[in-house]
């Protein structure tokens, strides 16, 4: 096998498709349509699935939730010595969370209240970064909150402003807000904080609070808390950790780090499913495109291989030309959809982002994590250009075994 | 005839944007979406880390459960349709819980 003339082969193939530009471009653009498609959403996905890898180090081992009648419920602090007694746990912290359920400028929205024991929390070191403006909450601070970046820009509230949760009818978007959800909660905090923008992926819709300002505002009582999370001595206990609270303690919800990370996956996963479907489907139609193109020789393509033939040229020379063809074009859609979906990806998929990240269009646009990595690159590749290569071999075999005589004649 | 290859303009388009490509990917995944060399990262860990959870919004949010440990269809239940307030809710993801795996269920038959 000599490679030059196989690189002579790719250079007649190259020309060809330069000549019948029209046909070339028919196919070419669908196919960066369909790989910018498959590719923004897998790198949008492979984002997401790379923040939950990560933050998986910095979970809770394990965090446990009340059941009440097989439903979700409060936890009662009780429990937390007792877990604590369990061989391999380090920590166990209470935290009371809840949802406000709100209607902003004719938009039904959510915003979460989060209540931390300032007293028994883990503040990272590198949390102060994380803070636009102001400050984070410390120990003592009674009716103070941190704001997402999100919840922040929704009331247009600073840092200083009173923040007052009254009736939601005569919301009155300003530096006083007066807000009551659906169950008639109250509550009144004085901003401290507001979180940066490039956190907004975990906090965008967050109102932190002492766990003490979260209990009184859900009703809870002085013994109840949302869930406690558990942290052990080394992650490879928090199975056997859980195990462990599950055989003791009835009636609760144990769940681990990885089964809240597995669960970003499975999101995101199915968000992506959609898009595949689709991908699918566009696939299909640039590859029946692809195979009508070829199967249809015109009456001047039909001659040029006539001629070939009868200079000498074999028929898997004519063959691999046509496949060669087909190669290059898979190759340069690919490869140009795969970099515009990289780039659309990096712009946070506008157009189409609400769909993408299921965000509520209440919450103002924040940037979403995108990872690409080869596994995800060489399966483009691959479904990019050997569908394009399998549909072109029929076509490409009747252009082979054209008789030369007849097509010179025709 | 390998250089008349290079200088052919559809290999070297094909050449000139897998490297790209390559150049992009090991920018991403070696500088902004790698932990120790990325300040976003860290600072959304340093959230992650202090609330106790991920608290994605945008997981759960068409039901307003935002909290990864809560099912979809368990909060929904509570107050049917009563926390959702988007049409486009079509995310169903609930997780595997240790506890749930834990049941038994024997049929103790009566004697004749």
């Amino acid at each position: 096998m000599k490679i030059p003339k196989h690189v002579s082969l790719w250079l007649m193939a190259a020309q060809d498709l330069r000549r019948y530009k029209a046909k070339t471009l028919a196919i070419v653009v669908p196919l960066i349509l369909v790989m910018a498609t498959s590719s923004f959403m897998m790198f949008t996905r492979g984002g997401f699935v790379k923040d939950a890898g990560i933050a998986r180090a910095f979970l809770p081992d394990v965090t446990v939730q009340g059941i009440h009648g097989g439903r979700v419920g409060e936890i009662s602090i009780d429990l937390k010595p007792r877990i604590e007694e369990i061989a391999h746990v380090k920590r166990v912290i209470p935290r009371v969370w809840g949802y406000l359920p709100l209607t902003i400028d004719e938009v039904d929205a959510s915003f979460t209240l989060m209540g931390l024991d300032l007293n028994n929390f883990i503040p990272s070191e590198r949390l102060p970064w994380a803070i636009e403006r102001g400050f984070f909450l410390v120990p003592g601070d009674r009716n103070k909150a941190v704001l997402g970046n999100g919840v922040a820009l929704s009331f247009g509230a600073v840092v200083g402003d009173m923040l007052y949760f009254a009736d939601e009818d005569t919301l009155d978007v300003g530096d006083t807000l007066q807000i009551e959800d659906t169950l008639g909660n109250k509550g009144e905090f004085e901003v401290v904080g507001i979180l940066n923008s490039d956190v907004q992926v975990y906090s965008t819709d967050l109102i932190i609070c002492a766990i003490e300002d979260a209990r009184s505002f859900f009703g809870y009582a002085e013994n109840q808390a949302s869930d406690l999370l558990v942290y052990t001595d080394a992650p490879e206990n928090a199975d056997m950790v859980a195990w462990e609270i599950t055989r003791l303690f009835k009636n609760t919800r144990v769940l681990t780090s990885k089964a809240l990370t597995d669960l970003v996956k499975e999101a995101f996963g199915r968000r992506g499913g959609t898009f595949q479907a689709m991908w699918l489907i566009l696939l299909v139609t640039v590859l029946l495109l692809v195979w009508a193109q070829s199967a249809h020789i015109s009456v001047d393509v039909s001659k040029e291989i006539g001629i070939l033939k009868a200079v000498g040229w074999q028929t898997g020379e004519i063959i691999e030309i046509r496949m060669m063809e087909s190669l290059i074009m898979g190759l340069t859609g690919t490869s140009i959809g795969v970099l515009v979906g990289f780039v659309y990806a990096l712009m946070g998929t506008p157009g189409i982002s609400g769909y993408c990240i299921g965000c509520a269009s209440i919450y103002p646009k924040f940037p979403v994590p995108v990872h690409c990595d080869l596994q995800s690159i060489v399966l483009l590749f691959i479904l990019g250009v050997m569908p394009l290569m399998g549909v072109s071999a029929i076509p490409a075999w009747l252009a082979g075994i054209i008789d030369p005589d007849e097509a010179i004649r025709s | 005839m390998i250089f008349q290859l290079i200088k052919e303009r559809y290999f070297a388009r094909i050449l000139f944007s897998i490297i790209v490509f390559m150049a992009l990917y090991l920018y991403n995944d070696r500088i902004s979406t790698n932990y120790q060399r990325s300040r976003d990262i860290q600072m959304r860990m340093a959230v992650v880390e202090t609330l106790g959870g991920p608290a994605m919004p945008i997981i759960a949010q068409c039901c307003t459960s935002r909290n990864l440990a809560e099912g979809i269809y368990a909060r929904r239940s509570d107050i049917p349709g009563g926390f959702c307030f988007h049409s486009d809710c079509d995310v169903v993801a609930t997780p595997g819980v240790l506890s749930e795996k834990v049941y038994r269920l024997t049929v103790i038959r009566r004697k004749p």
